[in-house]
């Protein structure tokens, strides 16, 4: 029990220890090209898929 | 004032157009690949070069001797577009009513503009260029002279000024109006839902394969964008018949010197003294 609550201290311990170094996630975000790609991106597979339909 | 969009929205709006302008020439462009509604042409990546060759001329001459020659805002925009003496400024209209009114208005501009094209004889020479293509397809929407859309968007532009309808209703209109011209123009077999429940008020593909016909009696209707209405309104508006393989082109444009890019540039210069195209 008390090895228990040591580990428990020592991760509390490391995990704060590290938090203090560690960035803020930061959330991938597209710029204008990205979206501009992301869409007609979009459109090439849709035409890929309209293609290899059976009439 | 008319209402204003962030800067971030107007990002997206034009991510919008500029994407869905290359997602839809892709999507149909590949289609056509698959299910062509006619015989393609012999050589499609030929005819590609050729097209994409005098629409780059056509955005070049629009970019390059129009839009950048504007004083513009820190945005990018026109100064001269945010009028705040517009007609539809005083009504203080909310930003989806404007949106409205702009893709209207937009619409009945290209309409009365794409009938002065077949009017006036000086404006034909130059439309010629679009109707010359004897194998319509998603790249016949890029096929326009650049001095016809210079004069284009000469009057949407002037048209904005004077109803005082903001710059962003204009691009919300393009991520509307450039996919649906090259759905329009798309060499694929659509669904026939589309004719049956849409024909009412938009202007479908069938319609406008009619308007690309060769003959006189049958190019001079269906002038309408996106909007079958105004052909109903003033009675420009022509039914398809029964089912048949569609003729496209101008007899007198056939030849293959008025379909390289140099020709098409040239057309409204050497078909001149041809007489009726």
């Amino acid at each position: 029990m008390k090895f228990a609550f040591a580990l428990g201290l020592l991760s509390l311990a490391v995990t704060s220890a590290y938090a203090a170094n560690v960035s803020p996630a930061t959330v991938p975000t597209l710029d204008e090209g990205g979206l501009v790609a992301l869409i007609a991106l979009v459109g090439v597979v849709g035409g890929f898929v309209a293609r290899r339909r059976k009439k | 004032m008319a209402p204003e969009l962030s800067a971030q929205a107007e990002a997206l709006l034009r991510a919008a157009t500029l994407g869905g302008f290359l997602g839809a020439f892709a999507f149909l462009w590949l289609w056509e690949g698959g299910h062509p509604l006619d015989q393609p042409v012999l050589s499609r990546s030929r005819h590609l070069a050729r097209n994409l060759g005098i629409f780059v001329c056509t955005v070049g001459a629009v970019y390059g001797l129009f839009w950048a020659w504007l004083p513009k805002d820190s945005l990018g925009w026109p100064t001269l577009a945010a009028n705040p003496d517009g007609l539809l400024v005083p009504l203080r209209l909310p930003a989806p009513v404007l949106l409205v009114a702009g893709l209207v208005v937009g619409d009945l501009a290209e309409y009365l503009f794409h009938r002065a094209c077949h009017r006036f004889r000086w404006l034909w020479l130059m439309h010629a260029v679009h109707h010359s293509d004897p194998h319509v397809d998603v790249t016949t929407g890029l096929r326009f002279h650049p001095v016809e859309a210079l004069l284009q968007n000469a009057l949407v532009l002037a048209a904005l000024v004077v109803l005082g309808i903001p710059p962003w209703v204009q691009v919300a209109r393009a991520i509307l109006a450039n996919p649906y011209n090259l759905f329009q123009h798309a060499n694929v077999v659509y669904p026939q839902w589309i004719e049956r429940r849409f024909r009412w008020l938009f202007a479908t593909p069938a319609l406008h394969r009619l308007h690309h016909s060769p003959d006189a009696g049958e190019n001079n209707t269906n002038f309408g964008a996106i909007l079958s209405l105004w052909d109903r309104c003033f009675g420009t508006l022509r039914e398809p018949g029964s089912p048949r393989q569609p003729r496209y082109g101008l007899r007198a444009l056939n030849a293959d010197s008025w379909q390289t890019v140099r020709g098409m540039v040239l057309t409204p210069l050497r078909a001149r003294n041809l007489g009726a195209l």
